[in-house]
């Protein structure tokens, strides 16, 4: 059991269970089922904790760590959630619009923005700014986050 | 029923990206090959030669023993485990394989290839070379092997 909990949400059967990934977790990280995770140098997981992450971004944690734990995790990397859009910059969100990280961290509010560059999940519903709303994380189709390497036929 | 089994392991299958194929009455398939497309009419066993994974379509599904002539499921989006080549590059997430080695029968084996260059499934945890782990098998993400159509917007 992790000792903080998330204020992202999503349900089990939102998850694309096809596109989750395992991943070691550091014994001092401490992570929350619902915490944004990132990949940097992909051998520990962190919770994102500034908006530079979004490039490492790779999805959402499907379990919690505690601190001396050392285990993998799964980290869905396609799913629906349902965060907050930070109050500032008092820009809404639209249906398609892609959002990056804003605000948050293991243990406060994440939250997300609308964004032109580095976005890491798309809205689902619109939603006004300093509201909550469905999201769809996505790291494939994105293109953003933590990058899975691109191929050709041949 | 197969008169064959396959290493691969499926873990998890999108059903909305299953297809179905004939198979050839000479074509023995065993529920996890590889399955290559050549022709789009008669699937087989993936070919020891890594050219096939330009026609690389999915994962077998079903089973098929010689003399038989009817359609199998392919699965084009699935989670397996397979082993990776104990002279691969060791692998971390996101990075793409191809086929090393193994046919209906015998071993199946992946190896890290290029960025860009014909991989057939990403990796979804760190492996180390000559061990088995999970891989996302995506046709479409990938936009590698048997090629679905490209559809402009609009």
């Amino acid at each position: 059991m992790s000792s903080t909990y998330s204020n992202v949400v999503f349900r089990d059967e939102d998850v694309d269970t096809v596109s989750v990934v395992k991943i070691g977790v550091a014994s001092a990280t401490v992570l929350a089922k619902g915490d944004l995770v990132d990949a940097s140098g992909a051998t520990a997981p962190e919770a994102v904790a500034h908006s530079g992450d979004n490039s490492t971004f790779i999805g959402v944690a499907m379990e919690g760590s505690q601190s001396g734990e050392v285990n993998e995790i799964s980290v869905a990397t396609r799913c629906k959630i349902k965060i907050k859009v930070a109050a500032s910059p008092t820009t809404n969100v639209i249906i398609g619009d892609a959002c990056a990280y804003s605000a948050g961290a293991n243990g406060t509010t994440w939250e997300v923005t609308k964004a032109t560059s580095e976005g890491i999940m798309w809205a689902l519903e619109n939603v006004d700014y300093g509201e909550s709303g469905l999201f769809l994380v996505d790291s494939h189709s994105l293109a953003g986050g933590f990058y899975f390497d691109t191929c050709t036929e041949g | 029923m197969a008169s064959t089994s396959s290493n691969v392991v499926i873990l998890d299958v999108d059903e909305t990206a299953i297809v179905k194929i004939g198979v050839g009455s000479s074509t023995t398939l065993a529920s996890g090959d590889l399955i290559d497309a050549s022709g789009a009419t008669t699937p087989e066993a993936v070919a020891t030669s890594s050219s096939a994974n330009t026609t690389f379509l999915g994962i077998a599904l079903d089973g098929s023993e010689s003399g038989e002539v009817f359609q199998i499921a392919v699965a084009t989006r699935c989670r397996i485990n397979i082993k990776v080549a104990s002279t691969s590059s060791n692998l971390i997430i996101g990075d793409s394989c191809k086929y090393s080695a193994g046919a209906n029968g015998t071993a199946w084996e992946v190896t890290k290839c290029t960025s860009g260059s014909g991989g057939t499934m990403w990796a979804m945890q760190n492996i180390t070379a000559g061990n088995s782990g999970e891989f996302l098998v995506d046709l479409h993400a990938m936009k590698s092997g048997f090629y679905f159509d490209s559809i402009n917007e609009g």
